[in-house]
């Protein structure tokens, strides 16, 4: 399976955490993140993001149908973005778009097996995916890239 | 410190594992790379690499390379960032599996683990341990 941890973009102040919404660079940068991605995704995947305007937005810009999953708003433990992809035993590709530092968590005890605070850029892209090379079970990082590589 | 872990490109069968050149594929992959890391390099940086033909020939796609016989196939993780600490700035290691992978475990995350690294890819490292992970590249993505 291929999933892909993709944090939200720059967004704007605001009180209400929920309700932020990218700045103008945030949504170029979703914009550019998104084109990288479409040109390396399958033709189908699966497109999950927090409930969050800032991660709703940043995902909007892939132009696909979106399930928003609350259980992905900021705070989602490793668990809930484990469970939300539906890895390992997904097939296909699943991009999960949102928050730090539970995206970084993740990738820690994904990567690692390790309770590390790994550290995810504004509008960066994590692509990992599972094999099985020699009967060991492998997990590739197959890209990390943010929007200042792209 | 600011270390890229550069793993050789596709290289063809051989006896003499040191002797073993890249496959016209290989020849590719490393030259993709190379324009990568060529658009975002900062202008100063050291490129080091294994004796290896595969890895020498990997890192002549990018430019001339330093050859640090301590970073050929086998090196150990104190090996590989001996040889990056000899240098300021941003050093390029041009080497093997699985030296590269432990090298990134245990500079990333402390661990004594085999990571994968793919053919020809780049892993962007920044940071003291532990280092934060900066751009992962593989041809396959770029």
């Amino acid at each position: 399976m291929d999933l892909i941890l993709w944090r939200h973009a720059e967004a704007e102040e605001g009180a209400d955490d929920l309700r932020r919404r990218l700045t103008s660079k945030g949504r170029k940068q979703a914009s550019r993140a998104a084109e990288w991605l479409l040109q390396r995704l399958p033709s189908r995947f699966m497109l999950i993001s927090s409930p969050a305007a800032r991660a709703h937005q940043t995902a909007q810009a892939l132009g696909m149908p979106i399930k928003v999953d609350p259980s992905l708003a900021p705070g989602a433990s490793p668990k809930a973005i484990i469970a939300a992809a539906g890895w390992p035993d997904n097939k296909g590709a699943v991009v999960i778009v949102g928050h730090q530092p539970d995206l970084g968590h993740a990738l820690a005890q994904l990567v690692a097996g390790s309770e590390g605070r790994w550290s995810v850029k504004k509008g960066a892209i994590w692509w990992i995916s599972n094999r099985v090379r020699d009967g060991d079970a492998q997990i590739v990082v197959r890209a990390v890239v943010s929007p200042d590589l792209l | 410190m600011e270390l890229i872990l550069w793993r050789h490109a596709d290289a063809e069968d051989g006896a003499d594992d040191l002797a073993r050149r890249l496959t016209p594929k290989g020849e590719q992959q490393a030259a993709l790379m190379a324009s990568w890391l060529r658009a975002h390099l900062p202008g100063q940086y050291t490129l080091l690499a294994s004796p290896a033909a595969r890895a020498q020939q990997t890192a002549t796609s990018l430019g001339t390379p330093i050859t640090e016989r301590s970073l050929a196939p086998g090196a150990s993780v104190a090996a590989i960032v001996k040889a990056a600490e000899k240098y300021k700035g941003l050093v390029i290691v041009v080497g093997h599996q699985p030296d590269l992978g432990r090298a990134a475990a245990q500079l990333v995350a402390s661990a004594r683990a085999e990571w994968p690294v793919e053919k020809a890819a780049v892993w962007w490292l920044a940071g003291d341990a532990p280092a934060r992970i900066k751009a992962v590249v593989s041809p396959e993505l770029l």
